[in-house]
């Protein structure tokens, strides 16, 4: 049995979170509190102070929502109105899925109840990749740095393989989303791969790949590059090698594992 | 006064304004408050230039989330990684306010009124001495701004702060701004209140600025620093007769960096000419 002070906090987290909580809460606090266990004196000190705790309710809403129009504008004008937007916002912290300590954290966890939720997919369909994209850029501007291993190449030979920038993400959309912007949200449905990453300022940089070098990126990272282009039926070792370089000089790669045997460069 | 140390008026590192302060070992700022939450698990290039900032000049630490006056378990990996943090930033102590932030598992991302009751001081005096001995350096603890009382009290705000500083033997930070827009909503003498504290255990002050919200004051942090809340903070300096740090926090409508050092500047004459006729002891004995 919750005490009547955590019976008041689980109470205020109501009238912050739950949808119809503001009128609710305006029309009778006194029946609110006690709904949700409330007891003299307590259910009338809500009522004396309605107007104040409805300060909250709305500091909630500012909050998450200035955060959200920050990092999404363009998830933000796909979907319209501002009105579908602010529905977003309220079903976001409805759900009570914003657990974490950190307020960064909010971002990657509104994109994981957007695709948990599938919430306006019928009528935006766009829409989670989208977010992703725009959440794509947080997370490559700001993942953890690492310390980079010893003993790698800066200059590749056939039986390096790669090794990525741990901030370095290969992507693939069925929608064009990296040309999508504010003034024109909505992206072409076409399957794009994408190479998102950090330049040498920390700035968020993205490039569109072809398919055979999305998949030398990703193959490559587990055998050698001579043996993910014969696999991709490539037969220009060399041009692979000069793509890979010039991928590494830009600061996708961290460079280039040498294979037994080879000296590092 | 321009020495870097726990004394004088220092200011909150803010992302836009880290890559300029990293750049800049001579800044007139003798501290820098920090917020962990914005700093631990982070990456890149401004993350790296913060850690720059951190390892060069004095640094306080001030904490967003642990829900002092709260009901829900720990979260043990973030106490883990403020663990590491604190460490690492040889920061003198930790502060968090006095209040909940967590419920029902939800993290509210805001600053919520504990209920001012005999219950709510207990609890929280529990959870303060646990926290003061998971972290590796003393906790201390901040007054809010608040908006409206949660339940009926047993007691007035004064009352509530002063029992859970006796009760967790902690220090205070002392928000002066926050007492003033408290003073303005709930319409006390904010000198009388402070008169009332236990200003022997001020560690460090706050001032911020605030703004009007139809029939109440808001604490926004997002104006400049309001002559009633200087002369306050004067007073109170004068008063605690130590040169504690006074960190001077905006965290929103962020001005440029060199605009929020002169604001910094115009609180560091205030600071000094509080202690003039006034003989002071060492911030940070």
């Amino acid at each position: 049995m919750p005490s009547q002070e955590q019976t008041l906090q689980l109470t205020l987290l109501d009238l912050l979170v739950d949808p119809e909580a503001g009128n609710t809460f305006e029309a009778d606090p006194a029946a609110f509190g006690q709904a949700r266990g409330v007891h003299p004196p307590h259910d009338a000190a809500l009522h004396r102070f309605k107007d104040r705790l409805q300060i909250y309710r709305q500091a909630t809403r500012n909050g998450t929502r200035d955060l959200l129009e920050n990092f999404f504008p363009v998830t933000q004008a796909l979907l319209e109105t501002a009105e579908a937007w602010d529905d977003c916002v309220e079903d976001f912290i409805a759900s009570r899925s914003i657990t974490t300590p950190y307020y960064r954290d909010i971002i990657p966890g509104f994109v994981g109840w957007l695709s948990v939720m599938a919430w306006g997919q019928a009528q935006w369909p766009s829409l989670l990749a989208v977010a992703h994209f725009e959440l794509l850029e947080f997370l490559v501007e700001r993942w953890p740095d690492a310390t980079k291993p010893t003993a790698l190449k800066d200059h590749p030979s056939p039986g390096d393989r790669v090794l990525l920038d741990p901030a370095t993400r290969v992507v693939q959309y069925t929608y064009a989303v990296h040309l999508a912007t504010p003034d024109h949200p909505i992206p072409e449905a076409k399957p794009v791969h994408l190479l998102a990453y950090r330049d040498h300022e920390g700035a968020f940089q993205v490039l569109e790949l072809t398919e055979s070098t999305a998949v030398l990126l990703v193959k490559g990272q587990e055998v050698s590059i001579a043996e993910a282009t014969s696999a991709l039926g490539v037969a220009d070792l060399a041009g692979a090698l000069g793509l890979v370089q010039d991928l590494s000089a830009k600061g996708v790669l961290w460079g280039f594992v040498p294979s037994l045997g080879s000296e590092p460069a | 006064m321009n020495v870097k140390g726990y004394s004088g008026v220092g200011l909150g590192l803010r992302r836009p304004h880290i890559l300029e302060v990293a750049g800049q070992a001579d800044l007139p700022v003798p501290f820098w408050e920090v917020a962990p939450e914005n700093v631990i698990g982070e990456g890149g290039r401004v993350h790296r230039a913060a850690l720059e900032v951190l390892a060069r000049d004095p640094i306080l630490s001030h904490g967003l989330s642990l829900s002092l006056g709260g009901y829900d378990a720990w979260d043990q990996d973030y106490l883990k990684e403020l663990r590491q943090f604190l460490q690492a930033i040889r920061t003198p102590w930790h502060s968090e306010h006095l209040c909940f932030t967590s419920v029902g598992g939800v993290n509210t991302h805001e600053l919520l009124p504990i209920p001012f009751t005999r219950a709510s001081v207990v609890n929280t005096v529990q959870r303060v001495r646990t926290l003061q001995d998971a972290l590796p350096v003393p906790l201390i603890i901040e007054n809010i701004t608040y908006y409206a009382e949660l339940g009926a009290a047993d007691m007035d705000e004064a009352e509530f702060i002063s029992a859970v500083l006796e009760g967790a033997d902690c220090g205070w930070l002392l928000d002066v701004s926050n007492v003033y827009v408290n003073s303005l909503n709930f319409g006390f003498d904010p000198r009388a209140w402070i008169a009332r504290m236990p200003l022997d255990r001020v560690r460090q002050i706050h001032v911020g600025g605030y703004e009007q919200l139809g029939e109440v004051t808001i604490d926004t942090h997002g104006a400049t620093i309001s002559d009633p809340v200087i002369d306050l903070l004067q007073w109170t300096l004068a008063r605690i007769g130590r040169r504690v740090p006074v960190l001077l926090e905006r965290d929103h409508q962020l001005p440029a960096l060199n605009v929020l050092l002169i604001e910094r500047a115009k609180l560091q004459e205030a600071y000094d000419e509080a202690f003039a006729s006034v003989s002071v002891r060492g911030a940070h004995a």
